[in-house]
């Protein structure tokens, strides 16, 4: 079985000027094990989908439809208070600013060890072993110090490896990243892509991994999800999408990461598309270099084999054959 | 690799530098620690006063009356040959006094207040906000005198008559600084473990906002000695024989042009104290702000 299969996952945000669907029946699983990447543009959806998992969806966002089935559980279905015994303790997230989800008058030590209290109402005073080792688990240096600091003595590298800690504390199966690095310099980014392969190696852990960024993507993932406008428009192997891109919207992004170093930085033509008008058909179509006129018509459908799929007209008529 | 004690010795260090950095930010300061060195004695003189004073500052002695400052009594003495500087000295427990705990008090009201209302926002935070409103149109001042005259003279109604019209000051102040916390992610994050709203507000809201509240209290004494001497002069607050310096100086009145010392002397005190504590408020914001803060 899997761990995670979300199934045509829908998430509407009501905003005065109309209504946005920002995923649109979104399908995706994730092995036990196994890292899954989501790559789209900024407001492609893949961080509500991050936070639709777990069900943090802010309001005005509204989860409108689909099943979230964790260990074959509808975490849709779960009332608040067992959904609060999944958070933390079966899934755990970790965000792009990990200095505001610090608060700045308690020592980061104290910080974590509230995380086995609201799971456990273990006394806090007996924590302090077992947060020093998870702080050297996560690779801070000198941990006995460092669990009295407060968050301004501590860079954003560190900070966002105290996040960590507070997400693997309780050894989640399930851990929802999303754009942990962005916030971080290459280095740092780097690092903090070398602690979570080795947490996934050393708990069996599964990640879903947000990024804007498809290099950081593949260095980490077993599988790659592109998201374009609230859609999955390519899904399949990380290898496979990086050397032979199929949709049109990968290929460019692709393209474009490869150029990053050279002189020329190719870009995707035009803007990304206005939420609250989609156009009609393909919603990439206005941008897409292989367009053609009947993309204005097309409906959304994803062509699958057995290691992915990619949802464009041009595979509709050779792919099947 | 560091050693442990190398880093623990570091982090220290770099504590130190950041006192030794507020501290000689306040002392170049020159008015500022000037201001500072002036509300110690002063108050150091008044805790003075409830042990020991050069002479009684109640009793009358009709053959000292109206005695210029001479080296026996060094500011003088009355009408009633009441030795001024016992009174100044004896008066600083009910002025300093009652301002500090009529502040402290106001503060404390304020402060809950504004943490509801900003907390909880909606129909609560609405009608304390709309009240608080109210209550700011008047000045400080105008309103501390109508209450006094409502409530009449004495220790207690003038605490009172001070500490009412800080309370929506302070509302509104910490008002606005909880707006700026409540959305933070952290506070998002206790809201998802169900914690209470006061365990929030207290928790998590108050340590990060208390900074801002302690800076203001510094601000406020000046207004609070003046209003409590204000009242006093007015005949509203601490009634005579009670040696508070505005109504020593508001008995004294009848001798400003025959004896002006007598009513010169306890008034250029106040006013001497008041913006010193002023100043202060400024010295130590700049001292106590990173940003201000001149590090070397």
């Amino acid at each position: 079985m899997k761990l995670l299969e979300v199934e045509d996952l829908s998430v509407e945000y009501h905003l005065p000027q109309g209504k946005v669907k920002a995923v649109d029946e979104v399908s995706l699983t994730i092995d036990k094990g196994e890292v899954v990447g989501v790559v789209g543009e900024s407001g492609s959806g893949k961080s509500t989908l991050a936070h639709a998992v777990i069900r943090l969806v802010r309001p005005p966002g509204k989860i409108v439809g689909g099943r979230v089935l964790f260990n074959g559980q509808d975490l849709l279905k779960l009332n608040d208070e067992d959904i609060r015994k999944i958070r933390g303790k079966e899934i755990s997230m970790i965000f792009q600013d990990p200095s505001s989800y610090l608060n700045p008058v308690y020592p980061v030590g104290f910080q974590i060890a509230e995380v086995y209290e609201a799971h456990n109402n273990t006394n806090m005073k007996k924590l302090n072993g077992e947060v020093v080792s998870l702080l050297k688990k996560v690779r801070i240096t000198d941990s006995e110090v460092r669990v009295g600091s407060y968050p301004y003595e501590l860079s954003g590298g560190m900070k966002q490896r105290i996040l960590i800690a507070m997400a693997i504390a309780l050894k989640p199966k399930l851990l929802i990243a999303d754009e942990p690095t962005s916030a971080l310099d290459t280095t740092i980014q780097a690092e903090i892509l070398s602690l979570l392969n080795e947490l996934k190696e050393e708990y069996g852990l599964s990640i879903l991994f947000i990024s804007h960024d498809i290099g950081v993507v593949s260095k980490i993932a077993d599988r790659m999800i592109v998201m374009y406008a609230g859609k999955v428009v390519e899904e399949g192997p990380v290898r496979r999408i990086v050397e032979e891109p199929l949709h049109p919207y990968t290929k460019a992004l692709v393209l474009a990461t490869k150029t990053a170093r050279k002189k020329k930085l190719f870009s995707i033509p035009g803007t990304p598309p206005d939420m609250f008008n989609l156009p009609k058909g393909c919603t990439f179509y206005p941008r897409c270099p292989y367009a053609k006129e009947t993309c204005k018509e097309w409906n959304y459908k994803m062509i699958r084999d057995h290691e992915g799929g990619v949802a464009c007209a041009i595979y509709e008529n050779t792919g099947s054959s | 690799m560091i050693e442990r004690e190398t880093l623990l010795k570091e982090m220290n260090e770099h504590k130190r530098t950041i006192k030794i950095a507020t501290w000689k930010t306040f002392k170049r300061n020159k008015i500022s620690f000037l201001s500072s060195l002036i509300i110690l004695g002063v108050g150091a003189l008044s805790v003075l006063g409830i042990f020991y004073t050069p002479y009684d500052p109640y009793k009358p002695r009709f053959s000292e009356a109206l005695m210029p400052p001479s080296l026996t009594h060094p500011l003088g003495t009355d009408w009633l040959g009441r030795d001024i500087l016992s009174r100044i000295i004896a008066g600083g427990k009910y002025t300093l006094g009652l301002a500090f705990v009529a502040i402290v008090i106001g503060a404390t009201i304020g402060t809950f207040l504004g943490l509801a209302s900003g907390y909880y926002l909606g129909l609560i935070g609405a009608t304390i906000q709309r009240i608080t409103e109210v209550f700011l149109i008047l000045p400080t001042l105008i309103m501390a005198t109508l209450f006094a005259a409502i409530l009449g003279t004495g220790l207690l109604s003038t605490l009172l008559a001070v500490a009412i019209p800080i309370i929506p000051v302070y509302a509104k102040l910490v008002h606005s600084a909880t707006l700026r916390v409540r959305n933070e992610d952290y506070i998002e994050a206790a809201k998802l473990l169900k914690k209470s709203g006061p365990y929030i507000m207290f928790n998590h809201i108050l340590p990060n906002i208390l900074h801002i509240i302690i800076v203001q209290i510094t601000y406020y004494m000046g207004t609070g000695i003046l209003t409590v001497s204000a009242l006093g002069f007015l005949g509203l607050g601490v009634p005579s024989p009670t040696p508070e310096w505005g109504t020593i100086v508001g008995d004294a009145k009848g001798y400003i042009f025959s004896y002006p010392y007598v009513v010169f002397i306890p008034g250029i005190l106040i006013a001497i104290v008041v913006v010193a504590f002023n100043i202060l408020g400024d010295g130590l914001r700049e001292a106590l702000d990173p940003k201000l803060r001149r590090l070397l």
